[in-house]
């Protein structure tokens, strides 16, 4: 009985420890190689971490040298076992504001181990709320416009189902 | 506390302090072996500069091989001096009529006596050197003095001077008949005004059609889509989807079906040639788009007027 009680307090430490001691700004490095690959490069962050989560302050997201959005600040809290990305305030630059001016105000990405292959999004900005989800295994997204506002800007790749409005694409 | 709960406590805290020992222990060996120190900062941006005259890179000889005068001797020695009798007195002399800026080379275009010279960094005429550009303006040196030349700076007088005479040139009487012949002709001459054409091999497109496109790229999507087309994971240009039929945009030579691979000489591999040139539009005088037409390989020369 005392050894599950030393391997059940072994493990909470253990699970404890991994977050307190994640290296988070080291691991978003590894994650900004991972997606240099696929030439998106994220750039002018301020990089603030604490015990609890990293946060990159004015990010610009930069792809195949060019810079697309800028966001406020974006949030990663890496809890092992539920883990999400916030980001806020999402403005477009360059050529991608001249096609569509459309700012996103919210966007949550949370992934869970139980499901390790999908990861849930939810927005809302000038084109309404939406939500949709992140197929890691078919490389492919979904996104359901579930209050629609000022699409116009939109329409040009979205798609009309029996719902409503939704975005589909294969990466 | 009896001896018993004392090694429970013991035990308990041996065991949390464990977890959080090898829980440091893991994070630290991860992020010694496999975890970059430095994360990866955007790149210097260069801007993909706008012909700003006509020219054929790729069909003009004398833009590639070095320029030598009829007069020179004939070993050139580097730097290459063109020699001539006369010596202008002034950098005015010449006219810049046309600049190429790219990452790999800087070649003007140099119009002087009614001759076109095409200068490299580093070469000289009528013992000026071409010494740098800078934006729109050729920087020149003589004796140890700087020249800057503006492009089309002469031309701009001189168009300036032709405008000027022709609003001093008397009008006709007030007759209605010649005021509406007056009037037809400045109908006739707003829509020519707004037809693109060809001239040669290269297609004019009137300066204010192009303004009204420059300032509404809805209207642009509207009439013509291209998207990037990608070999092997790779960008290797932009296919266009469509072109609709009898806009501005089915005058300018592109079909469906062709593929753009470069804007300038500039190839289009990744997104940030595209995005420099539309943002380059305003300055924009001169294009030529290298297109690839099933297995043919041409180019489209576009002058703004």
């Amino acid at each position: 009985m005392r050894l599950v009680k030393y391997t059940l307090l072994f493990l909470a430490a253990l699970l404890i420890g991994l977050y307190i001691f994640m290296p988070k700004t080291q691991l978003y490095y590894k994650a900004e190689e991972f997606l240099a690959q696929k030439s998106i490069v994220i750039g002018n962050e301020k990089i603030e971490s604490d015990l609890r989560s990293l946060r990159l302050l004015h990010p610009v997201v930069y792809f195949q040298g060019a810079d697309l959005v800028r966001a406020e600040a974006v949030e990663i809290k890496p809890y092992l076992l539920i883990n999400s990305v916030i980001v806020t305030n999402i403005e477009p630059l360059g050529i991608a504001k001249e096609l569509g001016n459309i700012t996103i105000e919210n966007l949550s990405l949370k992934h869970s181990v139980l499901k390790p292959l999908y990861v849930k999004l939810e927005s809302n900005g000038t084109f309404g709320e939406a939500n949709g989800y992140i197929d890691l295994k078919n490389h492919f997204l979904h996104i359901d416009i579930t209050k629609p506002k000022n699409i116009q800007p939109l329409q040009r790749v979205l798609k009309k189902g029996e719902k409503g409005w939704y975005y589909e694409s294969k990466f | 506390m009896s001896q018993n709960s004392k090694s429970s406590i013991v035990g308990s805290l041996v065991a949390l302090l464990l977890g959080l020992v090898i829980a440091k222990g893991v994070w630290s060996i991860i992020a010694f072996l496999y975890l970059p120190k430095k994360g990866i900062d955007a790149k210097e941006e260069y801007s993909l500069k706008p012909l700003y005259y006509h020219y054929n890179l790729a069909s003009k000889k004398e833009i590639i091989k070095p320029i030598v005068h009829k007069q020179a001797p004939k070993k050139v020695v580097l730097p290459k001096v063109i020699k001539k009798k006369i010596v202008p007195e002034k950098i005015d002399s010449f006219l810049f009529k046309g600049l190429y800026d790219s990452r790999e080379k800087k070649l003007i275009v140099i119009e002087y006596q009614g001759k076109t010279y095409v200068l490299s960094i580093g070469e000289v005429l009528e013992g000026y050197k071409f010494t740098s550009l800078k934006g729109n303006t050729a920087i020149f040196t003589k004796n140890g003095k700087r020249y800057p030349l503006d492009i089309f700076a002469k031309k701009e007088k001189k168009s300036a001077a032709k405008q000027g005479a022709s609003q001093a040139t008397p009008s006709a009487p007030n007759a209605p008949a010649a005021q509406n012949t007056n009037r037809k002709g400045q109908n006739q001459s707003q829509a020519a005004a707004l037809t693109i054409r060809k001239e040669g091999e290269t297609t004019i497109i009137p300066k204010d059609l192009f303004d009204r496109y420059r300032t509404n790229i809805r209207q642009i999507q509207k009439s013509i889509n291209a998207v990037p087309y990608m070999v092997n994971g790779q960008m290797e240009g932009f296919r266009v989807n469509y072109v609709k039929k009898g806009s501005d945009f089915s005058k300018l030579g592109i079909q469906k079906g062709d593929i753009i691979i470069s804007v300038n000489g500039e190839p289009l591999n990744n997104l940030k040639v595209p995005i420099e040139f539309f943002r380059n539009l305003n300055t924009m005088r001169a294009a030529t788009f290298t297109i690839k037409r099933g297995n043919e390989i041409k180019e489209l020369e576009y002058e703004v007027r």
